[in-house]
Order: structure tokens, then C-alpha cells, then sequence
């Protein structure tokens, strides 16, 4: 019969995150660090079930403290504990939701702008930027459907019992799940434009030019030196010589046209802007706000006293 | 659009293709931007005063559900048409146009419901004026020589 018993113990015993004996050594050590919750009783609640990690030990103490931590859900329940008062003036979600929307939907607007735009530059790069292409479709996608949940949680706002809808929603590992991926998606769209920017930019440095110039218009001479360090930069390790044969060959071109090179840049700054609208709508609830996105835990101390 | 702005347009791929030109805004980007947020303000609305409507006793995540159905709906009929009006594809526009067909006389059917006290509702009909309109709205830019132009623009772009 006891060996019955524990072979059921496991099936039983509700599992926690602490359940590893290195996770409970960890646990245990941090809790005794601090003097006054040394020998204290350690469980752990789930929500449904209170799980005992660590007894009191088998002796007599002059006071019975006892540490119980317990999973939370989401932000919101951490900022309600630790500071109420400020959670209260924050209960009218209104406006945060609207800000939300507003940036969201720029970014998706912008990113339509940009995959216009690369779509009808693809001929002039030979097709090089097709990765970024992909990227900005995939982000245009993410951002129009981040637009659109935001709107939804702005109409749920406006709701009487809306508002527990999007309550609900935060509290759904599935939708912080979904959301994050959507903000990946948007800001590795980002990254890649601001990549794309930032080798221009040190293209042009490389070519002894200023973005600012470049956009006024170039001389042959620093058209010439751009175009080459263009290359250099495609073809890392390039010889002159065999970047010389290259261009004789007419694989790549002389010299770009100040029209090439102005509007290229032009495109690559309406992109930097797409990308920081979307770092700023992620900034205000996505992965670049909480980048861990990892389970948060609440501590509660209860000390046992005895009343004579 | 006359025969004469279609040789124009041409000319002006051509000279795209050749790579003697680079566009940075295509005709009728900003068109197509309009309609996606006009459609997205329709499909918001409509779906969340047809769930205050018809499902305003039903639980949360079932509301969810209807949401984000919605969000899929829109992902078929608006977002992947328009990535492929950029690919040159232009026929699969006629979903989007469907699709605001759709909600116009959906939204107009509820209102005018809602109105004359068909359906027992407290739900405001603002919202499906709101989409109604926004539906009208974008129907109309879809038909627009604006939005025909980005398509003959993309058509003609990829063509080869």
C-alpha cells in the first residue's frame, strides 16, 4: 500500500516552478540570505493549490514566518501590489489604448508606404534587397493586424464591460504570446531598414560625403568614389583590379546618377522613420518594453505570532 | 483612364525597368493606405456592435473569438490582395471589393434594423454608421482611377 502511495505522490504533488532540486537550492539560498526569514516555511500557490516547498524545521523557534509565492498574470496585477494608488489613476485605459492605436496604425501606413516604394526599386538594385522586401512585407502584414487589434481594444474601451475584455485578453498566455510575435515580426522589419540605413550612411562617410550632401546632389568625382565604395562594400575584400574588370564588364555601373542616389536615400529615410514608429509602438506594450517576457512571481511574508 | 495615360504609365515603367528612374511614392499608394484604414474602421465596428447585438450574453473568449475571426477575414479579403496588386496581380483586387460590397450592405442592414427596432438592442448605432460610411468610403476609392492606376502601375512593373 505505501508503495502505491508513492508512486502516486508524483501524479499528485502539484507541479511548480520550483519542482527541480537546483531551482529549490537556488530558491532556498536567496530566501535565507536575508536574517529574518532564515528557517522560514516555504510554499508555493498556483492559484488553485497551495504546494508546501519547505517545511518549518523540526524545532522550536521564537517566531514562525512563513514565505508563500505566488505566479501573477500580467503587468497589471504587479503594478495594482506595488503601488495601489498610482494603479487606480491608471484604471481609465482610454487614452494609453488610443495612443497605441494611433502609433500602430502610423507605422502600418508607413510600412505600406515602404513596401511601395522597395517594390518599385527592386529593378534598380538587381533584386538585391529581396530579403528586405520580405521583411517589409511580413512587417506591413504585422503592423496592418497590430493596427487593427488595437483598434479592437479601443472599441472594447468604449464598451461598458469592454474593458474586461481586454483584461481578459492580457491575461491569456496565448494573446501575449501572438502579440509578441506580431512585434517581432514589425520590429525585425525595423532592424533590417535601419541596417539598410546605417550601412548608407557609412557608405557615404566611407565615400567622404554627409547624408545632407548626398541629398543636395553629388559631383561626378563623389559619385564616382560612392559607387565604388558601394561595391567595396557588397564585395568585401575586393581588389581594385578586379573591381576595375567589374566595372568594365558592366556588372555594376560606373557611377550612379544624382537621381539614383537621392531618391535611394530618400527611400532609406522614410524606412528609418517606419522603423522608429514601430520601435515606438512596441516601446508602449511589445517586446522592447518587457523583453523577457518571463513568468513573474509574487512574495508574501506571513509572520505567525501567538495571542495570550 | 484614357489610352494616352496608359502609354504615359508605360513609358514611365520602361524607363523604371531600365533602371533611369526610381519612384519612390507609386500612383495611388496613398489610395490604397486610405482604403486599408477605412476597412479596418468598418470591420472593427461592424463586428464589435454586431457582437454587443447578437452575442452580448455569450462569454468573453467567445467574443474573442468573433475578434479575431475578423482579423482573419480582413488578413484574406484586404492584406494579402494588396500584397498582390504589388506583386502585379491585379484581379485579386475584386476581393477587397467584395469584401466592402459585403459590409456596406451588412452594416446598412443592421442600422436600418437597429432603427426601425427590428432587433431588440440597447447597442448604439453609431458605430454602424461608422461603418457603413467607412465600408461606402472605401468601395468607392477601390473604384477610383487612383486606385486602377497603382494596379496598371504594378501590372506593368512586373510584367516582363
Amino acid at each position: 500500500m505505501s508503495s502505491f502511495n508513492s508512486a502516486l505522490t508524483p501524479i499528485l504533488t502539484p507541479i511548480t516552478p520550483f519542482d527541480s532540486p537546483d531551482a529549490k537550492r537556488i530558491l532556498f539560498d536567496k530566501i535565507d540570505r536575508i536574517p529574518d526569514l532564515v528557517n522560514s516555511k516555504i510554499s508555493y500557490f498556483d492559484g488553485f493549490v497551495l504546494t508546501e516547498l519547505r517545511p518549518y524545521p523540526p524545532m522550536c523557534m521564537g517566531k514562525y514566518t512563513s514565505v508563500i509565492i505566488r505566479k501573477v498574470q500580467d503587468q497589471k496585477e504587479i503594478a495594482k501590489i506595488q503601488n495601489p494608488e498610482a494603479s487606480k489613476k491608471g484604471e481609465d485605459n482610454f487614452y494609453g489604448e488610443l495612443l497605441s492605436t494611433g502609433l500602430s496604425c502610423s507605422a502600418a501606413a508607413l510600412s505600406w508606404v515602404v513596401v511601395g516604394g522597395s517594390a518599385a526599386v527592386i529593378p534598380v538594385s538587381g533584386g538585391a534587397s529581396t530579403v528586405i522586401t520580405i521583411l517589409s512585407y511580413s512587417a506591413a502584414t504585422a503592423s496592418s493586424l497590430q493596427c487593427m487589434n488595437s483598434a479592437y481594444r479601443l472599441y472594447n474601451e468604449t464598451n461598458e464591460d469592454g474593458s474586461e475584455t481586454n483584461a481578459w485578453l492580457d491575461s491569456q498566455d496565448w494573446y501575449t504570446r501572438t502579440s509578441t510575435a506580431l512585434d517581432f515580426v514589425s520590429v525585425a522589419g525595423g532592424v533590417a531598414s535601419v541596417g539598410a540605413t546605417l550601412k548608407t550612411v557609412l557608405n557615404l562617410r566611407a565615400a567622404g560625403t554627409t547624408m545632407k550632401e548626398a541629398l543636395k546632389g553629388l559631383s561626378r568625382q563623389s559619385r564616382k568614389r560612392l559607387t565604388e565604395e558601394i561595391i567595396r562594400a557588397n564585395n568585401p575584400n575586393i581588389s581594385n583590379k578586379i573591381l576595375k574588370s567589374l566595372v568594365a564588364a558592366g556588372k555594376y555601373p560606373k557611377r550612379f546618377s544624382n537621381v539614383n542616389i537621392t531618391n535611394s536615400l530618400r527611400l532609406q529615410l522614410k524606412d528609418a522613420i517606419g522603423a522608429s514608429l514601430s520601435f515606438a509602438g512596441s516601446a508602449t506594450g511589445g517586446i522592447m518594453r518587457d523583453p523577457q517576457r518571463i513568468p513573474n512571481f509574487i512574495i508574501g511574508i506571513i509572520e505567525e505570532f501567538d495571542v495570550y | 483612364m484614357t489610352s494616352a495615360s496608359l502609354t504615359e504609365l508605360k513609358e514611365l515603367t520602361d524607363s523604371i525597368k531600365a533602371g533611369e528612374r526610381v519612384i519612390l511614392l507609386p500612383p495611388g499608394i496613398f489610395t490604397l493606405i486610405a482604403i486599408i484604414g477605412l476597412l479596418i474602421t468598418a470591420t472593427v465596428t461592424f463586428f464589435g456592435s454586431s457582437i454587443s447585438i447578437f452575442a452580448s450574453e455569450v462569454e468573453i473568449p467567445i467574443k474573442v473569438a468573433i475578434q479575431f475571426t475578423s482579423m482573419g477575414i480582413f488578413l484574406i479579403f484586404v492584406i494579402f490582395p494588396s500584397l498582390m496588386v504589388f506583386q502585379g496581380n491585379k484581379r485579386f483586387s475584386t476581393l477587397s471589393i467584395f469584401y466592402s460590397i459585403s459590409l456596406l450592405i451588412l452594416s446598412l442592414l443592421l442600422t436600418l434594423a437597429a432603427v426601425t427596432n427590428l432587433i431588440n438592442s440597447d447597442a448604439s448605432i453609431t458605430p454602424l454608421l461608422i461603418s457603413f460610411v467607412s465600408s461606402l468610403l472605401a468601395y468607392i476609392l477601390l473604384r477610383s482611377t487612383s486606385f486602377l492606376l497603382l494596379k496598371e502601375f504594378f501590372y506593368y512593373l512586373k510584367k516582363t
